[in-house]
């Protein structure tokens, strides 16, 4: 069973492995003598005699990682002292200058707060008016060492450990000046008060945020890469039901797609275009490290309404998302990197108070878009047009000639949505906490449509020993989705409820379901039916961190991933697609198991004071096991039995397991030259059992070089420029969904005869099958204005994907008609703005804005003998070389003739016939350009923004009209009341072609729309409860806001909304529209409370 | 408390270092284990079956062969089918390239059998007999249904394992030279299931050997052969004429209990489903070429006469038009496809007989009669049938009226030179030789391929 030679090659991968354990091992048993408590051992060697204080704190700053804070003012730090210490710790140090000098010392991690003693002190506040006063931070945080100066004189003090300060006045009219590194100054008038607490707001420093990158994180300032970050106030400021909606918009070079309306269904993303074909083109998602199972699982076919294994992730619960976008960010994570990485980061407690956070939000949505259907006065002349018949007919089965149903009201509704949340956290010197809970629930706007879920969080972190730190990061969430069939559908509610003639009524006089049409009753299936989808997620890791020297790190986490997902289909004989059954019911189970480790060492390394060297080494692996159940039933005795129990007849069962393993190893050095040149090179080794045996390990390297000339001297003197940087970059991705053992030969069981199993053989092993690879090159600007007020990036990037997997066809002669091979080449280039400025900032009103555009080209460059894919889904998508991936490729439609009123298409190769040969492209899905616009305001309490989003030059094919305007096909169907304009008489001039039109119903680029919107995305107005006010209620903050989302869009498309793609953007079959369930219009309000 | 982290941190690292990438499929069977016992000879023989299963091979190579004559028409706006019906067949039509293919599919899966059951130790030298019989049978069935459809085609004698250009391109054999190889695996097939053969009429046994060998003879227009071949089955096997009305009806009735079929693919719910009766039955795709709008003469529904019983399962007269009731399993899809039958070794007998010379109420009229007279008609005579032509017409007629709808009619039109003068000399199908064209997708990807001329 086993091919006994490539076992063999990886014994030799196993005693790799080995060695590279040992190594990781050996370093760190010889670098492992105790080092505790850095202020404990961090040990002083000084002499000095008689020399001024300041120069003493200077020679330990120097020496050591600490660093003092004190006020000049207040503290004398001329005076001259004498120190002689031999290896000593900083205790000893401080406290033979304190004896000297009558200052008092607090230690905070490597800060040293200095004050005068408290003796000292109080010789000062006896001499006069004393003010006293605490001073926090936006959240509440107690600030440490923040100046306090009386204006207008040299007097000051500082707050201490705990935020608090005292001052000794001689004016009580004085005003006095709060000033910290990275807030802004802040100027209180005494008014004869003698308690001021302040509150300091944080300066917007945006370039010295830290982002995270793989396996670490750097300060925007010093990225080479390419990486959006979105932080979690903003997501959480979103209200979204999951992440991807939390992100749509804010940032360039990221398209993001509501596939369909449906609560919980599947988004798409997209960065920097598609890079693949065949082999999915969805990013990498890591969530604390460990990248995590998405995609859908799901065997109950629901058609365009996927669910995502990603939705799983509360978007309140997040710290920080980055995105990465170029090779050289995203390279680290090799083989699985080819689409981009998002990387997310949760949210950790904080030493300090226990914070308890609650929030609640509550909202109606509405479908803000109907189609305009016939009413049942306009059907009647429709029909009677052609079958003048057919009414009698009708009138014998309904008997009511009044009946006016608007089907589209009777299965849209509105539809509540809350969340409800609470966390707590917290920590003390050893242990930090953070543990929150939420339910929500989004009542679908169609019947039948609700989404449920309950997600838990605890994380936790323990220092047990001074280097070494060990935590835990555990999410669990259940959710039950009902969905009712839609998209792509016949059977569904949409379809039905649009299709179905106005002339039918809902009920019987007797209350049961109308059913004598063909149409299924909608409001029957909608709310009869049912399709549950239960997940069931744990998301958790334990890691240990160890300091086995200051700057060398061993880090080793495990991660676990654990997707439940349960299905329950019912459908009862009311239904037409159930009737003959009596009923059919499904149940179906799939579970995604996966485990991964990873061991880092990190080392950094300063030479010279100039040279910063930081090395990351590790080593990961990830087991997945998938498994599959299924049984399906039909013959139930009654509508009211609604599990397989009661079924008589067993229709099928299965089930089916998958296992898939990757072990990778990675390295990366960055390099950093006075913060003017940085240099980062790194390296990823993938394992896949996907690959083949002659290409099982993928080495993807990739280096990055930033120029900071705003650090060099010529450009130093120019003060409004803070920041200007130059990056470029070059490396390779790889794509490693390419599918299980096409290496291998292979026989398929299931292919039965007379009940007896049956196997045959089903593939030709292709040894060489390998990853996709993407060759990525990035180069932009990142430029800080005005002290960061106005900050411009721009990034140019060419994509190259090569070794497309794709079928390569055979001849049938073989018994084969294709094997899969990495044949196809592919590329994308585009450039990417993004510009956030501060327009006015004043201390009661300012208005910030944020805008970004991002432009991409995506185009084939080979496919297999140059044939091209055609005919792809509903819309005929296509992929042929020279062209984007998804073009619509069929006929185009040159309007109707006035003299016939059919159809006419282009004739491309003039033989007088319309064959396949005069398939042409007629547009093409992938947009020209996408963005989005931000404003805030902020004005003393409230605070109001404004997002726009935009997409502008994709084309949609619509399928509802090519359904419901072709009076062709089901001629009995209600149509698009735009049909009352269709050609009638010869000399008729109508973009609308006649009743039975022989090319109405063909795929033609008549059914094909801009599909370009510009969209009020979000307008939320908000109120910040002031401090005073909330101190009576044992409240830090509150915040009240107003919400309202989709208020607008604005777009040429004739469907209910632009924002459709029942396979998801980056597809090769994108950009078509087929009874999607509508995007929702969504009125909210919420509250915000810390306590 | 330091040697304890750092020995738990040496036991977390060490549980990384299996060798994790040798993972193994759980729903497959890697190709050196699949046929090693004889429970895989079996499955992989299922397999094979399987294929016959296909909407290509147990419905297009049946129907194709009504479609393209003048027994059915498509009534729908599938342009493949409009182009069978119309005589007007191009190379890009995908129902052409899926007979070929499944066809190929099912020899490639024969000859991985075949490869595979001289090493399968366990197997006894009369069951290694069964099997090979079974599969050298199947192959000649599948070589045999591409030689009548596109003539000479590439033989394909190994299974393929590799993409290699050596292996892809292949080049076609002559059409005589297909024959050859055909009746060579029959001859192999005859030689093992002589010894060693299954009972039932749903796996390929010793009378099926025969009786293929009949009819390809006949088709090859060795005469004397087909007789003695035809009446081999007649004499020495198993099989009878139905009887009655009911009888025949019952032919391609899953449950059905009748002595008539020597070979047949076996349908039922819960194995495949057989989607033949949903395309001819009412408002299905194909209807019976009857209704003189569709420019048909002679329709076969003016064939039958008043007492024949054999129309009322044949060609029933629905709300607007006629269609085939032989397969009439709308809700389960489980009517067998009959690949051959006893009736149809009779017809051969008297058609080989009068070819070799005729013989005024001779043998070739038993033949014929034995047909003929079972269903509920008199007897011919030979003052019915006063000659060798005569004759001729007569066993044409009485083969289209017994076997309709069973994929024979366009081939013996083809072999007995009346197709133009039936058909019409249009179309790509008479310019071609009555040969249909070589799948495009084949002519693209084997490099050694060539068109049939006329297209």
């Amino acid at each position: 069973m086993k091919e006994k030679r490539p076992h063999f090659k990886n014994c030799a991968k196993y005693l790799l492995i080995m060695r590279m354990t040992l190594f990781i091992l050996m370093f760190g048993v010889l670098c492992s003598y105790a080092h505790n408590n850095y202020a404990q051992n961090k040990q002083f060697s000084i002499n000095l005699n008689n020399v001024p204080l300041k120069k003493v704190l200077k020679k330990i700053e120097k020496e050591s990682e600490f660093y003092f804070m004190y006020n000049d003012a207040k503290l004398d730090v001329k005076q001259d002292v004498t120190i002689n210490v031999k290896a000593k710790s900083i205790y000893e140090v401080l406290n033979q200058l304190s004896k000297q000098t009558y200052i008092s010392y607090e230690i905070v991690g490597k800060q040293i707060v200095l004050n005068p003693s408290e003796e000292n002190r109080k010789t000062i506040t006896e001499q006069g008016f004393e003010v006293r006063g605490m001073v926090t931070d936006e959240e509440g945080n107690s600030l440490p060492g923040v100046n306090i100066t009386v204006k207008g004189t040299t007097k000051g003090v500082i707050t201490d450990i705990n935020g608090k300060y005292s001052i000794s006045l001689e004016n009580k009219s004085a005003t006095l000046i709060f000033s910290f590194v990275g807030y802004y100054k802040k100027e209180v008038s005494v008014d004869g008060r003698s308690q001021i607490n302040v509150v300091m707001e944080k300066k917007m420093e945006k370039l010295d945020e830290v982002v995270v990158i793989g396996y670490g994180s750097s300060s925007k300032k010093l990225l080479t890469s390419s990486v959006a970050s979105v932080s979690g106030e903003e997501i959480e400021e979103t209200v979204s039901s999951g992440i991807q909606e939390a992100i749509q918009g804010k940032t360039s070079g990221v398209l993001i797609n509501k596939n369909s309306g449906t609560p919980g269904a599947a988004i798409s993303m997209n960065i920097r275009g598609t890079s693949s074909i065949s082999a999915g083109t969805q990013p990498l998602y890591v969530v604390d490290g460990i990248p995590i199972t998405t995609g859908d699982y799901s065997q109950v076919s629901m058609e365009g309404q996927g669910i995502d294994a990603v939705a799983d992730i509360n978007p309140n619960n997040i710290e920080s998302i980055s995105i990465l976008k170029d090779a050289s960010a995203a390279s680290i994570y090799g083989a699985r990197a080819g689409n981009g990485v998002v990387l997310i980061e949760t949210k950790e407690g904080r030493k300090g108070e226990t914070r308890i956070n609650f929030k609640s939000y509550y909202g109606m949505q509405e479908v803000y878009k109907r189609l305009d259907m016939m009413n049942a006065e306009e059907w009647k002349n429709y029909v009677r047009s052609f079958d003048p018949e057919f009414m009698s007919s009708l009138y014998s089965l309904t008997g009511d000639t009044t009946i006016n149903t608007n089907w589209q009201d009777e299965v849209m509704r509105l539809a509540p949505i809350s969340n409800y949340e609470l966390s707590f956290s917290g920590g003390n010197e050893k242990t930090t906490f953070f543990i929150s809970g939420r339910y929500f629930n989004q009542e679908g706007v169609i019947l039948g449509t609700d989404y449920d879920k309950i997600n838990g969080r605890l994380n936790i972190s323990h220092d047990v020993t001074d280097n070494f730190t060990l935590g835990s990061k555990v999410s669990i969430t259940h959710s039950l989705n009902e969905r009712v069939r839609g998209d792509q559908s016949v059977n569904g509610v949409l379809p039905n409820a649009i299709s179905i003639p106005p002339v039918y009524p809902v009920y019987n006089d007797d209350g049961s379901y109308f059913q004598g049409s063909w149409w299924d009753n909608p409001v029957a299936i909608a709310k009869e039916v049912v399709n549950e989808a239960r997940t069931f997620r744990t998301i958790g890791n334990v890691f240990g961190e160890y300091d086995i020297l200051d700057n060398l790190t061993f880090k080793n986490q495990w991660g676990i991933d654990i997707y439940n997902l349960n299905e329950r289909r019912f459908e009862p004989s009311i239904v037409q697609s159930a009737e003959e059954q009596n009923g059919y019911g499904m149940d179906a189970t799939s579970q995604v198991h996966k485990v991964t480790q990873q061991s880092t060492l990190k080392y950094l390394k300063t030479l010279k004071e100039k040279h910063d060297f930081n090395f990351l080494l590790g080593y990961s692996f990830e087991i997945e096991n998938r498994k599959y159940n299924s049984i399906s039933k039909t013959n139930f005795p009654s509508d009211e039995l609604e599990y397989l129990v009661a079924a008589g007849k067993l229709e099928d069962g299965s089930s089916s397991a998958y296992k898939s393993a990757i072990q990778s190893f990675f390295s990366r050095v960055k390099y950093n030259y006075e913060n003017k040149y940085l240099v980062s090179l790194s390296v990823r080794r993938d394992g896949s059992s996907n690959f083949g045996p002659n290409n099982k390990y993928a080495t993807l390297p990739a280096g990055s070089f930033a120029w900071r000339l705003s650090e060099e001297n010529f450009l130093q003197n120019i003060n409004f420029i803070s920041e200007l940087k130059w990056k470029i970059s070059y490396g390779l991705t790889g794509n490693d969904k390419i599918g299980q053992f096409g290496y291998l030969s292979l026989y398929s069981p299931g292919y039965n005869y007379m009940a007896n199993s049956g196997i045959i053989p089903t593939q030709i092993p292709n040894k060489d099958l390998k990853w996709e690879t993407t060759a990525n090159f990035n180069t932009g600007i990142n430029v800080a204005l005005f002290e960061e007020r106005i900050i411009f990036n721009a990034d140019f990037y060419y994509n190259k994907t090569t070794d497309l997997l794709l079928n390569r066809p055979l001849p049938g002669s073989s018994g084969y008609t294709s094997m899969m091979a990495n044949v196809g080449e592919l590329q994308n280039k585009g450039m990417e703005f993004d510009l956030s400025t501060e327009n006015i900032r004043k201390s009661d009103f300012s208005w910030s804005s944020n805008f970004n555009i991002s432009f991409n080209r995506n185009k084939i460059l080979k496919l297999y003998n140059g044939q091209p894919i055609t005919g792809e889904g509903r819309g005929n998508n296509a992929a042929i070389e020279g062209e984007p991936l998804g073009v619509f490729y069929m006929y185009e439609s040159l309007g109707v003739d006035p003299s016939t009123g059919e159809l006419v298409f282009e004739d491309l190769n003039n033989d007088g016939e319309i064959t396949d040969a005069d398939r042409q492209v007629v547009g093409d899905p992938n947009p020209d350009f996408t963005g989005g616009l931000s404003n805030n305001f902020k004005y003393r309490n409230f605070d109001l923004s404004i997002f726009l989003q935009f997409i502008y030059g994709q084309d949609i094919f619509n399928g509802v009209r090519q359904y419901t305007e072709n009076m062709t096909l089901g001629t009995n169907d209600n149509q698009l009341a735009t049909i009352k304009d269709r050609w009638k008489k010869p000399g008729d001039v109508t973009p609308i072609p006649k009743v039975f039109g022989k090319n109405n119903l063909k795929i033609s680029s008549h059914y094909i729309e801009d599909g370009s919107f510009l969209r009020i995305s979000n307008i939320t107005l908000g109120y910040n409860f002031s401090n005073d006010l909330l101190r009576n209620f044992f409240m830090d903050n509150a915040r009240a806001y107003v919400k309202v989302k989709n208020l607008f869009t604005l777009t040429p498309y004739s469907g209910m909304d632009p924002e459709v793609n029942y396979s998801g953007v980056g597809s090769i079959r994108s950009g078509t529209d087929f009874f999607t369930y509508p995007q929702v219009r969504t009125w909210m309000a919420g509250i915000k409370f810390q306590f | 408390m330091k040697y304890k982290i750092l020995s738990i941190i040496i036991l977390f690292s060490l549980l990384g270092c299996e060798s994790i990438l040798d993972v193994e499929p759980k729903n497959l069977l890697s190709a050196d284990s699949a046929i090693s016992s004889e429970r895989g000879v079996q499955a992989a023989l299922n397999g094979v079956y399987d294929g016959l299963q296909t909407a290509a091979i147990a419905q297009d190579v049946i129907i194709f062969g009504d479609l393209a004559a003048d027994n059915l028409i498509h009534v729908g706006s599938k342009k493949e089918y409009r182009q069978i019906s119309d005589n007007r067949i191009y190379p890009d039509n995908v129902y052409i390239e899926g007979l070929w293919n499944d066809c190929y599919d099912n020899i490639n899966r024969i000859n991985t059998l075949l490869e595979a059951l001289p090493e399968v130790e366990e197997l006894s030298e009369n069951k290694l007999k069964y099997y090979e019989g079974q599969a050298y049978f199947l192959r000649a069935l599948n070589y045999f249904n591409l030689v009548k459809f596109y003539g000479g085609v590439p033989l394909k004698t190994e299974s393929t394992t590799n993409a290699s250009p050596e292996v892809l391109n292949i080049a076609r054999s002559g059409k005589n030279e297909t024959y050859n190889f055909i009746m060579d695996d029959l001859d192999k097939a005859g030689s093992r299931l002589a010894v060693s053969s299954p009972e039932d009429p749903s796996h390929a046994n010793y009378w099926a050997v025969k009786a293929l060998m009949a009819r390809i003879h006949l088709y090859r227009e060795s005469f004397t052969d087909a007789y003695l071949n035809a009446k081999d089955v007649i004499n020495n096997s198993p099989f009878s004429l139905a009887a009655d009305s009911s009888e025949f009806a019952n032919i391609f009735d899953e449950e059905a209990e009748t002595n008539e079929i020597i070979f047949q693919v076996d349908f039922s719910a819960t194995d495949d489903n057989n989607a033949m009766a949903s395309w001819t039955q009412e408002d299905g795709r194909f209807e019976v070429a009857a209704w003189e709008s569709y420019d048909k003469e002679n329709s076969i529904a003016d064939e039958y006469t008043e007492n024949d019983w054999r129309k009322e399962t044949t060609v029933k007269m629905g709300l607007d038009d006629y269609y085939c009731d032989k397969y009439n399993d709308l809700s389960g899809q489980s009517d067998n496809i009959v690949f051959l039958r006893i009736a149809e070794m009779y017809l051969i007998c008297a058609e080989a007989l009068n070819e070799t010379g005729y013989v005024a109420d001779g043998w070739a009229f038993d033949y014929l009669n034995a047909v003929h007279s079972t269903a509920g008609l008199d007897s011919l005579t030979s003052t019915d049938i006063t000659n060798k032509a005569e004759f001729r017409d007569a066993v044409m007629k009485e083969r289209r009226l017994e076997l309709a709808f069973e994929g024979h009619r366009y081939f013996d039109l083809v072999r007995t030179g009346k197709a133009p003068a039936v058909l019409g000399n249009i179309g790509t199908l008479a310019g071609a030789n009555w040969l249909f064209p070589i799948p495009q997708s084949e002519l693209d990807a084997n490099t050694k391929m060539t068109q049939n001329p006329g297209y």
